[in-house]
């Protein structure tokens, strides 16, 4: 309750400031997400060197919103012209564009309105009635429990890897690596600086996720030629809401999507688009009209799309609760949060009580606006996809560079992304995913520092990670899931056993 | 590595069609000999891992110096285990290849190659020559701009990327590179407090008189 009310109280007091960076981020979370160019992730990350001349709150709700609306906005385009905007909405062409096809296409764009909004309503209550809760329990929270979460962490972005477990392991290996470049956080200790000062300074995760996430994938496009499905484009564009009688008949597959994506996005190793894929699967499998999903049902649109949004609310918990990012683009977050010195944690709640409640409150008015402005502008934001390619390629990289330089004001950042974006290029080419690589080099170094501190306050004693009764229990839980990644593992290596699922074999881009 | 593949096959073709007579069709290889052309494929195959197996040697070497006079793990354990980690999945990712390969010696056209190979994109579609010609276009740019200042480097960045990407109407491409490095800078350099590179000697004095004429100095 005092939450809640906390809440009331920043949404009254937001300055019209406050109100604009809203509505400028949702449009821009619209515009990326229904451009195929741009990624939701790729959108957070290029719009933070905007946030470095504003204040915290300011930066951060711009952040949010880019974040949410782009969960959302490529499913217009998905469901009309078989185009996905983002690689979570690919699970709604299946059924998107086939009611389309079959002449429903207004009935399937007021299903993703819905789900979006009901999947962004979800974010919210979970953020504003479970996060203070969660912070309580992790003020109990030492240095040990901390490692083993982490620990988790790592191993889940391993047990949901898309094919080789054992590739995986490697990218993850790599970013972590890249991560002890540098001076040590808790020795003090210089390591793999062969005598450079830039790697003296230590690579930072972001110029490596804008390498990856954005010049990377103009690096890529650009070796396509930017080659691209020539859908007509269509005359009208209507949606219709969907009445209250359907909407309770589709309420089971709401609740799976918004439960699947609430869960799923606290998982670093599970973002919108795993949640949607997965979404889609249970409704598959085990939905009360899974015979029609595939076929045009709107069960098929919305779980996905729910679970897309909901996965928000689900990454931003552990982000702000226990400096733990859930998502990349709450990875981005994170640090967009540390270069304003803002340090969250169970404490934040104590600290900076007023940024908190700004944030849930903005994360509200973000899902309504969503909504809205998604309902009122599907039109011209179809008409978008007319802006060649080639053109949003170019923003991305002038956005890239800017974005890696503005970090520390340095040029050598701008290297550092330049050179993943390429080496990013060819482990793709390999076969290695890029995902793991990242959250490696991002958990990674929160793993070593906790695991230091906790070895050294326990004079060395290993026993300290079961004998404390949380981390007891989270080890337990820790070896349930890595019986899970051993038993993929295992069952990969054994000859001709079919790895996905029976879907359509659209491959979804980096998250 | 089709390439390469091709380059044996032919001279493989070669060496029958010699003593089968010229114009000879394409001959059946016996399955010895299919086994040693695929003998150089599996090796280039793990390269990559082979080079990173090297690697992870060269790295180790370092973690020796790594010490330090508070206690706990020291700051030699975590780097280790990672370097120790990833060897091991290099040399389990090369024994898995050399196992698919074994096992695909009946398998069909190098088409599927791929995306057996777990390519995470259809390289069907991709140009190697583009690619590089992107790569290339990157690090130059990011060197224009050490030398020319941010906005001379990215007007002409913008410029070529967008002819090489096949938009050659100058009439818009011109003006958008002109709109995109100006606007671009005045947003970040004004607004946002970002010090974007000025260059060097003539191009620093360029930019600067820009900046001063735009009122971002």
């Amino acid at each position: 309750m005092e939450t809640l009310s906390g809440v009331l109280e920043a949404l009254t007091s937001f300055s019209l400031t406050l109100w604009i960076i809203l509505v400028l981020g949702v449009i821009t979370g619209l515009v990326v997400g229904v451009l195929p160019g741009l990624t939701f992730v790729m959108g957070v990350l290029l719009i933070l060197p905007f946030t470095y001349g504003m204040e915290p709150e300011v930066g951060l709700v711009l952040m949010l919103a880019v974040y949410v609306a782009g969960t959302y906005g490529g499913a217009i385009t998905s469901i009309l012209l078989h185009i996905p905007g983002e690689p979570n909405n690919v699970p709604l062409l299946w059924d998107g564009y086939t009611m389309t096809r079959q002449g429903r296409a207004a009935e399937a764009l007021g299903w993703a309105a819905i789900a979006a909004f009901a999947g962004g309503l979800v974010a919210w209550v979970m953020l504003t009635f479970a996060a203070k809760p969660i912070a309580t329990v992790a003020l109990k929270f030492g240095q040990a429990e901390y490692f083993v979460i982490v620990l988790l962490g790592l191993t889940s972005v391993l047990a949901l890897a898309e094919r080789s477990v054992t590739r995986s392991l490697a990218a993850l290996i790599v970013g972590m690596l890249l991560a002890t470049v540098g001076v040590d956080d808790v020795y003090g200790t210089v390591r793999f600086d062969y005598g450079s000062d830039i790697l003296r300074d230590g690579i930072d995760y972001l110029p490596v996720m804008v390498g990856i996430y954005a010049l990377g994938h103009v690096l890529i496009r650009f070796g396509e030629n930017f080659a691209a499905e020539n859908a007509p484009q269509p005359g009208r564009v209507k949606t219709t809401i969907p009445g209250l009688r359907a909407l309770r008949e589709r309420s089971g597959s709401m609740g799976r999507g918004v439960a699947v994506g609430s869960l799923m996005g606290g998982v670093p190793g599970a973002g919108a688009t795993v949640a949607s894929f997965v979404s889609y699967g249970l409704e598959k499998q085990f939905g009360k009209d899974r015979g029609e999903v595939g076929k045009g049902s709107p069960n098929g649109v919305i779980a996905p799309q729910a679970s897309s949004t909901a996965t928000v609310g689900g990454a931003f918990i552990p982000l702000l609760v226990l400096g733990i990012p859930g998502s990349a683009a709450t990875a981005v977050i994170l640090g967009a949060l540390l270069l304003h010195n803002v340090q969250p944690g169970p404490q934040i709640f104590q600290t900076q009580p007023e940024l908190v409640y700004t944030i849930m409150a903005a994360l509200l008015v973000s899902v309504v606006l969503m909504f809205i402005v998604g309902l009122a502008a599907s039109g011209p934001m179809v008409r978008l996809l007319k802006v060649p390619e080639a053109y949003v390629a170019v923003l991305i990289v002038l956005f890239a560079y800017i974005g890696a330089f503005a970090i520390r004001n340095s040029i050598s950042d701008v290297w550092i992304m330049t050179l993943f974006a390429v080496l990013g290029f060819f482990m793709q080419k390999w076969g290695y995913p890029l995902a793991p690589l990242v959250l490696g080099a991002i958990l990674g170094p929160l793993a070593e520092r906790y695991f230091t501190t906790a070895m050294i306050s326990s004079g060395n004693d290993l026993s300290i990670f079961v004998t404390r009764p949380i981390s007891a229990v989270l080890v337990g839980v820790w070896v349930v899931v890595l019986g899970f990644l051993v038993y993929r593992a295992v069952r990969q290596s054994r000859p001709s056993t079919p790895s996905k699922t029976d879907a359509p074999t659209d491959t979804p881009a980096a998250r | 590595m089709r390439d390469i593949q091709t380059d044996r096959a032919d001279h493989s073709d070669s060496s029958r069609t010699a003593s089968g007579g010229p114009g000879a069709g394409p001959v059946q290889m016996p399955a010895a000999v299919a086994v040693d052309r695929r003998k150089p494929r599996t090796w280039l195959k793990v390269l990559p891992e082979l080079v990173t197996l090297v690697l992870c040697g060269f790295l180790w070497l370092p973690t020796g110096g790594f010490t330090s006079t508070i206690g706990g793990p020291g700051p030699a354990l975590y780097p280790r285990v990672l370097i120790a980690l990833l060897a091991l999945s290099m040399v389990v990712r090369i024994v898995q290849q050399v196992r698919e390969d074994r096992r695909g010696i009946a398998a069909e056209d190098a088409d599927e190659a791929p995306l057996e190979e777990g390519a995470e994109f259809d390289a069907s579609l991709m140009s190697g020559r583009r690619v590089a010609v992107a790569i290339a276009l990157s690090v130059g740019y990011v060197f224009a701009t050490l030398f020319l200042g941010w906005v001379v480097a990215t007007f002409v960045f913008t410029i070529v990327f967008l002819v090489l990407a096949g938009k050659r109407n100058l009439l818009i491409v011109v003006p958008t590179a002109l709109a995109l490095s100006v606007g671009l800078a005045y947003v970040f350099v004004r607004i946002v407090y970002i010090s974007l590179p000025t260059g060097v000697g003539p191009f620093d004095l360029a930019t600067v008189w820009l900046f001063e004429l735009l009122g971002i100095y």
